[in-house]
């Protein structure tokens, strides 16, 4: 069974998408692992990312998305889940042996919607709302959950919102990275996270856990190493566990953004943003077995 | 628009400040953080010749000429003394938690002069009122910021 990883922050804007997709690349090219990114943010960035347009446009027009998977499969018996699958995603591939090639199971517009329309179909039943959104929550943390059977590590790049599939990818993390600016609204996005991956009710609540119980790790993303954001991290820390690997405001990071069809190795990719990841693959994956040593 | 120059807004404005300061001030942690932070709130936007820019980002020209569009910032930090004070040491908020008030007080007796103190107010966003003046008095209200900073938090995570 995969490891489950997802990648989420209530706050918009920290770089969740672009996280999820440099530690995919990084766990296929780096480790050998067979990697999955299932894109459950409406904005589709990871598979904007990924596959680029018009590949993301095909998936949606073929009926190859996240939000398709749940509503096919949702009052159905699990059978095979690979048709939704784009396997040979991503722009990384190493000249010789063809690691870092990932799959993808893309995100949808229709998210949202479809969440809905799963919740009225099942609260049609009769049953108390909030019976129902339980029972949606955790059909869909099955249905995900389906997917392991094939990787190593899915990667789930949640949604800034609290939808039932957000929710159920938390629930079915093993473990969740919390990428994040550092700046003063940060603090309460951070808190408030805590709260949920733990299933707890309060920030004393949090508080309680030592660090290394703890689902989730804090990635200091998008920094310019001022003073400021120092004094942030410094503070952030007493409360939060977080990753020693840091994310500088690099323009390779940005560019790497933009899909291209030709593959690449990491090093072209990644350029000078690859010391930065090879720290944070080393971190993140380190108690993932590697399926192939290569 | 001339060919010889690009507008610069932004992230990108934000960059080329950050390099033009960098290699003004070198080392200067402090210094480069003020002059930042009155540099990005004034200046909107930046026309600068592609020359300069180039010459930047190779590090082999020092030609640093722009034209720079100007607004009044909206708040503007106080005057800072020239010596080379660093506004974040003590953290206020990490001492004040892990060791307590009086510590935090402690630490802060170190920073003796009130420009420095009121400087380490804004940067650490501990805002304390303008009509106190007195070393001793900042301090107490710098400290009482970051109570209040903190009780701010804890409630919002209840």
């Amino acid at each position: 069974m995969a490891s489950f990883l997802a990648v989420a922050n209530r706050k918009g804007g920290v770089g969740k998408s672009t996280t999820s997709v440099m530690l995919a690349h990084a766990a296929a090219a780096w480790s050998g692992h067979r990697v999955l990114v299932i894109d459950l943010d409406t904005q589709c960035n990871a598979s904007l990312m990924l596959v680029g347009g018009e590949g993301w446009d095909k998936a949606r027009r073929t009926r190859r998305t996240i939000a398709d998977y749940l509503f096919d499969r949702f009052d159905k018996v699990a059978e095979d889940e690979s048709e939704y699958v784009i396997a040979n995603a991503g722009d990384v591939s190493h000249p010789r042996t063809g690691k870092g090639r990932v799959a993808l199971l893309p995100g949808s517009l229709l998210m949202e919607d479809i969440q809905g329309e799963l919740f009225v179909a099942q609260a049609r039943k009769g049953k108390e709302t909030d019976v129902v959104a339980t029972e949606v929550r955790n059909r869909l943390r099955k249905l995900i959950k389906h997917f392991g059977m094939d990787y190593d590590v899915v990667i789930l790049d949640c949604p800034p919102g609290l939808s039932f599939a957000a929710l159920a990818a938390l629930d079915l993390a093993d473990r969740v990275v919390v990428p994040f600016r550092p700046d003063f609204v940060s603090q309460f996005a951070i808190d408030r996270i805590s709260i949920m991956i733990e299933r707890v009710s309060t920030s004393d609540d949090v508080a309680a856990i030592p660090f290394d119980k703890r689902r989730y790790v804090c990635l200091p993303n998008y920094l310019r190493n001022s003073g400021r954001e120092r004094l942030l991290l410094d503070q952030m820390s007493l409360d939060h566990p977080m990753l020693e690997s840091r994310i500088p405001l690099l323009d390779s990071v940005a560019r790497a953004f933009d899909w291209e069809e030709t593959k690449k190795s990491m090093s072209e990719k990644y350029t000078d943003a690859v010391p930065h990841l090879r720290a944070l693959h080393a971190e993140v994956f380190s108690g993932i077995p590697h399926s192939d040593l290569d | 628009m001339s060919k010889n120059t690009r507008a610069l807004s932004g992230a990108a404005k934000n960059t080329f400040l950050d390099g033009i300061v960098r290699t003004a001030l070198g080392e200067d942690h402090a210094a480069r953080e003020r002059l930042m932070h009155e540099l990005t709130a004034a200046v909107a936007s930046l026309r600068v010749r592609m020359e300069a820019e180039r010459g930047r980002q190779s590090r082999k020209s020092r030609t640093t000429e722009t034209e720079v569009v100007l607004r009044a910032p909206a708040s503007a930090p106080p005057s800072t003394p020239t010596s080379t004070f660093d506004p974040y040491t003590p953290n206020v908020i990490v001492v004040l938690r892990t060791k307590g008030r009086d510590a935090a007080l402690a630490a802060l007796a170190a920073v003796t002069n009130a420009e420095h103190l009121r400087l380490l107010s804004h940067e650490q966003q501990l805002g304390v009122p303008p009509d106190v003046r007195s070393p001793a008095d900042l301090r107490l209200a710098i400290v009482a910021a970051a109570e209040r900073r903190i009780a701010n938090r804890q409630a919002a995570g209840r």
